[in-house]
């Protein structure tokens, strides 16, 4: 029987702090992204080779479009977007690999189930992961937003509407358009996750639950594994773009109302962004 | 709170996803995305040097062809007037020499006629004195008769005037 728990299972407690197979799930991630670095630090020169190539791919491709939207400021908040997009990216296929989700500890629930606790679970198929992520991204476009318009600017372009008398109508809806997007960015990437997660071992139990369904047991998991893999690239960038329009968009309230930064020529453009994505 | 409870949400466990990601963020940004960023600048800068570089280069070379060819025309002009200069100095050489030899040719022609006149004109007084001592000879044997000497040539010069060729006809 198929058992994907919502919550990420405890594995066990180090004092006050109870670590979860997401936690591990996101250490792994993190181990990897920083022996790349390492790696990339040591052996990194200005002729690349195939290594530094495909480590430097999706960085200049992602700065590429940074640039593009981001105006003067882009290089202030890259690096968010960067990290955010590789982070997610290598939580998400490294939950692919063997093992991950498939090799734990077998217990038994409080219904006398016995059910599988995995050592390692995608990181992203935790809400703490996500909802995490969505309020760094959330902190960070507000604070773009202070640093380029003010506090005061801020916080009167979020408030006062124009005209004026409607802003007992439009500053809730204002308030609650900004507060969703931490529960839209973590939630979409949660329930991705999640959903991949719970398809993998779906496909895992019905190929492998009679003997006749075997030789399916290689062919069709591998199907949903290798679109797993598309969805997790594609949820990534989506996360890391979403987070880049908001800050782009939080920089750009502050030019709309003609300021010293103004410059015609370099115009944020979610849209821009997107459809370069799609590209 | 229901709803977090249900996602196994809590302040603990989402603070150390927060702090997990913000310290990876911290060095991947410190040893990866700012040494990527700066790679890719170096490299556009150099594309564009090199691209500048290519383009001046260019410009030399055309620059430094056309020099060649103009320095290439003006060395066969010069070559071409020099090849001229020689030509004309030669033939004036020449035309000299010519000149000089047709000069000495004249001269010994006429040295040659003079002496063959004078040696002509010498024969002739010595053929002249020879016959008139024959003549005085056959003379005296044929009339037997003596005469002084300077009388004997007096008539022999008269004579022979008298039978010498006229001045401007040939001989």
């Amino acid at each position: 029987m198929v058992h994907v728990q919502i919550a990420a299972e405890e594995l066990f407690a180090i004092g006050p702090i109870v670590i979860t197979n997401s936690m591990i799930g996101a250490l792994l991630a993190s181990a990897v992204l920083l022996f790349a670095a390492a790696w990339f630090r040591g052996a990194s020169s200005l002729v690349p080779n195939r290594r530094q190539a495909l480590l430097e791919l999706p960085i200049e491709f992602l700065s590429g479009i940074v640039r593009g939207t981001g105006g003067k400021r882009w290089r202030q908040f890259a690096p968010l977007v960067f990290g955010i997009f590789l982070f997610i990216l290598v939580a998400n296929w490294l939950s692919l690999f063997p093992g991950v989700g498939t090799i734990g500890l077998v217990e038994t629930n409080e219904h006398g189930e016995e059910i599988l606790v995995p050592f390692v679970r995608a990181a992203a198929a935790d809400l703490n992961f996500t909802l995490g992520l969505a309020l760094i991204s959330f902190v960070a476009f507000i604070a773009f937003g202070f640093r380029a318009n003010g506090v005061r600017g801020y916080l009167h372009e979020l408030l006062i509407a124009e005209p004026v008398y409607m802003t007992p109508l439009l500053t809730p809806i204002h308030l609650i358009s900004e507060l969703s997007r931490i529960i839209s960015l973590s939630m979409r990437l949660f329930g991705n996750v999640f959903a991949g997660e719970v398809l993998l071992a779906t496909m895992f139990s019905l190929t492998t639950a009679a003997l006749v369904m075997l030789p399916l047991a290689v062919t069709v998991p591998a199907v949903f594994l290798g679109l797993e893999m598309l969805f997790g690239l594609v949820q990534a960038l989506v996360f890391a773009l979403l987070s880049m329009t908001y800050i782009t968009l939080a920089i750009a309230e502050h030019r709309q109302h003609g300021s010293d930064d103004h410059h015609p020529g370099s115009e944020p453009d979610p849209e821009a962004a997107l459809a370069n994505f799609a590209a | 709170m229901a709803f977090f409870e249900a996602f196994g949400v809590d302040f603990v466990k989402l603070a150390f996803q927060v702090i997990n990601f913000l310290l990876v963020l911290y060095l991947l940004n410190r040893f990866l995305f700012q040494r990527v960023l700066s790679l890719i600048d170096e490299r556009q800068t150099k594309i564009s040097k090199g691209l500048e570089d290519a383009e001046t280069a260019a410009r030399d070379r055309e620059l430094a062809r056309a020099e060649r060819e103009a320095a290439l025309a003006e060395a066969r002009t010069e070559g071409q007037a020099m090849v001229a200069r020689s030509t004309k100095a030669a033939e004036a050489a020449r035309d000299e020499i010519l000149a000089t030899a047709k000069a000495e040719s004249a001269r010994m022609t006429e040295q040659a006629r003079a002496e063959i006149v004078a040696e002509r004109d010498r024969a002739i007084a010595e053929l002249r004195g020879q016959v008139a001592d024959l003549a005085l000879d056959a003379a005296s044997q044929l009339v037997r008769s003596t005469m002084d000497g300077p009388t004997q040539r007096k008539l022999v010069a008269d004579f022979l005037a008298e039978t010498a060729p006229k001045p401007g006809s040939k001989n």
